[in-house]
């Protein structure tokens, strides 16, 4: 007998559709360097250490911007897409900006500590990592209908920044 | 009344020819003429076919005769071959004969009931599992005749033609991108279910090791 599926995604989908946004995230910056770095040859520019420090700031800021920009919008990344996964706030809709800025950073915050951020997606009720509680969102399938949650989840879901857009 | 002089004039002969010809229609109808006639009839269906069999082989000892090949060698080595080449394509018999063949459809009728027909069959059959003809075709292979013939044909303007036609045509294009398309679709699908059943092995470990179950998962 099969257990019957749930609509939220778990650890293991949601870490190739990451590794599939990184991946494209720096295949773009990758390009990005290329350009500027052949410009920089063409006028005879020499990378100082400041110069160094500011393009990591520009690659994290892109990385940044790829994650905001998508979860914003559509509230899919090209890497969720094709893992048919999708970000929502607790009314179902993508998160809004602020949000979306509050995600990435709590994405790095997951990340760093060597990803232990994502353990909660292993024993929460909606599959919920450390990002997902500080944006107050979910990471469902796209192809499923959105859950209904319950008014608690909601409330406390919603309580840190206010009613969703 | 000139007509129906000329009627009842002519009644009166066919009655006349009537009765003149009534002792050989009475013999012929006769039994024992009937199988002299029979008997006649069969000895002359013999002597034909005699004669046939003799013309045959007549024609056959001409044929072979070293006599023979040497006219037509001497024809065909002299101004004859030429004339009749030149009649040939001064009349352009080749041409009519064939839109006529082609017009009237027997070409087709004749290659078809050619190439259907079960001696031709068995011939292709025997060709093909012949060992001289796979000689022949692994030396047509490894010539340089082909190379230089594929290189020929690779470098013509209308393979090029063809292959620009090819490639700019939207339905190769649209074919392409959806076979494309399947493909990854599929591998992505492969790849999600995979995730998915991960996933729900991971969590319940976890879960186990916790124990803590799912709500609402017995």
């Amino acid at each position: 007998m099969n257990a019957p599926r749930v609509p939220y995604a778990g650890i293991a989908t949601r870490a190739v559709g990451l590794a599939l946004d990184v991946l494209f995230a720096d295949l773009l910056v990758l390009v990005t360097a290329g350009v500027l770095a052949l410009v920089g040859s063409l006028v005879g520019l020499d990378l100082s250490t400041g110069l160094k420090v500011a393009a990591a700031g520009v690659w994290f800021v892109i990385l940044a911007g790829y994650f905001v920009f998508f979860w914003s919008t559509t509230g899919q990344t090209p890497g969720m897409r094709l893992m048919r996964l999708r970000v929502a706030g607790s009314d179902g809709r993508p998160p809004n900006f602020g949000r979306a800025v509050v995600r990435v950073i709590g994405l790095a915050v997951s990340i760093i500590p060597l990803f232990a951020g994502f353990l909660p997606v292993l024993v929460d009720d909606r599959r919920r990592g450390l990002l997902d509680f500080l944006a107050g969102t979910v990471v469902v399938y796209a192809d499923a209908p959105f859950p209904e949650l319950e008014r608690a989840d909601v409330a406390v879901v919603a309580e840190p920044l206010g009613p969703p857009v | 009344m000139i007509l129906g002089l000329a009627v009842a004039g002519s009644r009166v002969g066919l009655a006349t020819a009537r009765v003149v010809l009534l002792p050989a229609r009475i013999v012929a109808r006769a039994p024992a003429m009937d199988g002299a006639l029979n008997r006649v009839a069969a000895q002359g269906k013999r002597t034909r076919d005699e004669a046939r069999r003799l013309a045959e082989a007549t024609a056959q000892d001409v044929l072979a005769s070293p006599e023979v090949g040497r006219v037509i060698d001497r024809a065909l080595a002299g101004r004859l071959t030429d004339s009749i080449a030149a009649s040939l394509a001064e009349h352009r018999v080749v041409e009519r004969v064939a839109s006529q063949m082609a017009a009237s459809g027997e070409l087709d009728r004749a290659l078809t009931a050619a190439l259907e027909h079960e001696i031709t069959q068995q011939l292709a059959d025997e060709i093909l599992a012949s060992p001289g003809f796979e000689r022949l075709l692994v030396q047509v292979i490894d010539s340089r005749l082909l190379m230089q013939l594929t290189d020929r044909v690779l470098l013509s303007a209308e393979m090029q033609r063809m292959l620009d036609h090819l490639v700019s045509s939207p339905e190769v294009r649209r074919a392409l991108a959806e076979q494309t398309q399947g493909m990854a679709e599929e591998m992505a699908a492969g790849v999600r279910r995979r995730t998915g059943t991960i996933d729900d092995v991971a969590e319940r470990t976890v879960r186990g090791w916790l124990r803590r179950p799912r709500a609402g998962v017995q």
